[in-house]
């Protein structure tokens, strides 16, 4: 029997160009496929970057929805619902709280609602409804628990998960939708980053422009996408019939204090969260695993998480195979994380890890730990550590395990 | 001045059964300031900076020089306090809609190249805690909370779950506005913000207030930080602030009532 107050994941909507379903999804990560391309559905002549993971179609969801949300709410919205069906959630089950992550997101919503009319005239900036966490608690009147939307970047998918978890485990509700989903390719934000020369422009070759660890990288490609899962306490869970994907066993979150934009060089802080999380997993040297890495493709971030991780394994002893999936679905900034763990708990199902992509020639700065590349690998897995890493200098470390 | 009066109403409804955590109140600051004060405060801050990210901190958004001033307020109560594990929660709203209305604009005129690539970096909902967490060196968790009108009780609320989720020595909490988003000064140009730094209280009967997280959300209720600014304003022993429930459950004790 399971301990009592165990966080198990039940259910998972998630969304990529693809597929829909961590199962499809990770189906095509585990065989190599790439949805990188030109971006299409808008003019990208002045950008320095002018590729990206673009989702065109967002899944259908039943709810009724604002008729001016934007796309990230739509994709909120459906990632939740599938989150809830596929965990067998109904009304009455008990109350959900909702632990959201999210990005620059009223930029998104002002971009896409509020942008310049064909008159040229600029609307004051206002989002049309009331926050995205509303979005979701309105079809469950009276069923909702404390709803909380929480940014730190690029690690806001992991952060939202860990508050979910922390929910629970204080009683504040039954189950709690937590995760991040978000369609970052619009012209606004592909601007901002290009010009913070933090984007891939290997615009003539988009399918190898997202290269992690590899010596040539140049930047992260863009992406579209993102995953929200349904945790419950295993009482809870058990009590209603429903069964463990995997078990949210661990985590850390720090902060670098150290710039607002750059990580720093120093990793003792991104080691501290790996640490944590490995502590509170319970994690021993030699039990077989897989660290999904953060590891967007950049120059900087990338060098300084393979160090962080092989440091890790110097004062642990507990070390695993490492990838970066950033490659086949881009970098979906707030909602990365999340897109990622959920492939984590396909992968503990199918006891594979995914290669990263296009990691030809390993930089000597990401070397050292042990990289899974060229094609995907099958092998035993326990657990997966994921790490998310955020401008403010925010690292935040899942652990999940095994529900078997 | 209250968001109450606008109606902004909290939808979830939630008893939290976990036993309340109590936290001294360490320092509190305030700061109410007009367009003017904050260009001069952002030169201040900026040329005053000795660290890395000197030169970004000459684009810090509105909303994050007046949290940083009502911390320098803050932190001016009790200046021996360092912050090494402390969490920094901070919830702006809707920073950034000058800086985005006008990269909009300059984007339909002129294009990508036009883009200020500090747009992001400075005013989304973390930008305001992760310079924060810079400020104080606190590598506990930086969160931006809410960010949404109506969305700043999520403060407390997240509070009270990074305080279950990582034992902080320390919690910065920060509330930040413009004016004009509050009713009846539609045109002011103001920003106000609230900083309060909670810490673990000593064993002991402590001489300091504390304020006993047992967040209790009931449904249909409004809350408002700058209540909570009129109440940190008055904590003394002879002040106006009087013990008891709030609609959040939350809690302030003053030092004669606890132990």
């Amino acid at each position: 029997m399971r301990p009592e107050r165990e966080i198990w994941i039940t259910g998972i909507g998630a969304a990529s160009p693809l597929g829909v379903g961590i199962q499809t999804i990770t189906d095509q990560v585990l065989s190599g496929k790439t949805s990188i391309s030109h971006i299409k559905h808008f003019d990208t002549t002045t950008h320095a970057s002018r590729i990206s993971s673009h989702l065109a179609n967002i899944p259908a969801c039943p709810w009724p929805s604002h008729t001016d949300l934007p796309p990230t709410g739509k994709l909120i919205e459906a990632c939740s619902w599938l989150a809830l069906e596929d965990a067998g959630w109904k009304p009455g089950n008990g109350k959900l709280g909702v632990a959201l992550g999210l990005g620059p997101d009223w930029m998104l919503s002002w971009e896409s609602t509020w942008g310049p009319d064909p008159t040229g005239t600029l609307h004051r900036p206002g989002p049309p409804f009331p926050s995205y966490t509303d979005l979701i608690s309105k079809h469950w009147t009276g069923q909702i628990g404390p709803c909380m939307q929480v940014s730190s970047a690029c690690a806001s998918g992991n952060h939202a998960l860990v508050l979910g978890a922390s929910m629970l485990l204080g009683g504040a509700a039954d189950a709690v939708l937590a995760g991040a989903a978000a369609v970052n390719t619009t012209p606004l934000t592909m601007s901002v980053f290009g010009n913070l020369r933090a984007t891939s422009r290997r615009n003539d070759d988009p399918a190898r422009a997202c290269r992690p660890f590899d010596r040539d990288r140049d930047g992260f490609v863009m992406g579209d996408g993102g995953a929200m899962f349904l945790l419950e306490t295993a009482e809870s869970a058990r009590a209603r019939g429903a069964h463990p994907m995997a078990i949210l066993a661990g985590w850390g979150m720090t902060s670098d204090a150290h710039h607002l934009v750059m990580p720093s060089t120093d990793q003792t802080h991104v080691i501290t969260a790996m640490r944590q999380a490995i502590k509170k997993a319970g994690i021993n040297a030699g039990e077989p695993g897989y660290i999904n890495a953060h590891a967007p493709g950049t120059p900087a971030g990338d060098a300084m998480e393979a160090q962080a991780i092989r440091q890790v394994a110097e004062e642990t002893g507990v070390s695993a195979p490492v990838s970066s999936t950033k490659g086949a679905t881009g970098h979906l900034l707030a909602a990365a994380a999340s897109l990622e763990l959920a492939m984590g708990v396909a992968c503990l199902g199918r006891q594979a890890i995914p290669a990263t992509l296009n990691l030809e020639t390993i930089d000597p700065a990401c070397d050292g730990i042990d990289h899974v590349h060229g094609q995907s690998r099958s092998t035993p897995i326990r657990w997966v550590l994921s790490n998310a890493f955020g401008f403010g200098g925010s690292n935040c470390s899942v652990v999940i395990r095994s529900a078997c | 001045m209250s968001l109450e009066s606008r109606g902004t109403a909290i939808r979830q409804a939630a008893v939290f059964k976990s036993p309340s955590s109590e936290w001294e109140i360490a320092c509190h600051g305030t700061s109410d300031v007009d367009a003017g004060e904050v260009q001069q405060l952002r030169r201040q801050f900026a040329e005053s900076w000795t660290g890395p990210g000197r030169g970004s901190m000459r684009h810090m958004e509105d909303q994050t020089v007046a949290a940083m001033e009502a911390v320098r307020q803050a932190r001016a109560m009790n200046p021996q306090l360092t912050f090494d594990n402390w969490a920094v929660l901070a919830c702006p709203v809707l920073p950034g809609r000058a800086t985005f209305r006008d990269n909009l604009k300059r984007y339909a005129e002129e294009g990508a190249f036009a883009i200020s690539p500090q747009v992001i970096p400075q005013c989304s909902l973390h930008s305001l805690p992760g310079q924060l967490s810079i400020i104080l060196g606190a590598h506990g968790p930086n969160l931006g909370i809410g960010g949404w009108p109506g969305t700043e009780d999520q403060v407390w609320s997240t509070a009270w779950a990074i305080q279950k989720a990582v034992e902080p020595e320390g919690l910065w909490l920060i509330w930040t506005c413009q004016e004009s988003d509050l009713p009846g000064v539609p045109d002011s140009s103001r920003i106000k913000s609230l900083a309060l730094a909670l810490r673990r209280p000593d064993s002991g009967k402590s001489h300091d207030w504390k304020v006993a997280l047992d967040v209790h959300l009931t449904d249909g209720m409004a809350w408002c930080p700058w209540k909570t600014q009129e109440i940190l304003n008055g904590i003394g022993p002879n002040g106006p602030f009087r013990v008891g429930g709030s609609s959040l459950g939350l809690r302030f004790l003053p030092p004669d009532k606890n132990t």
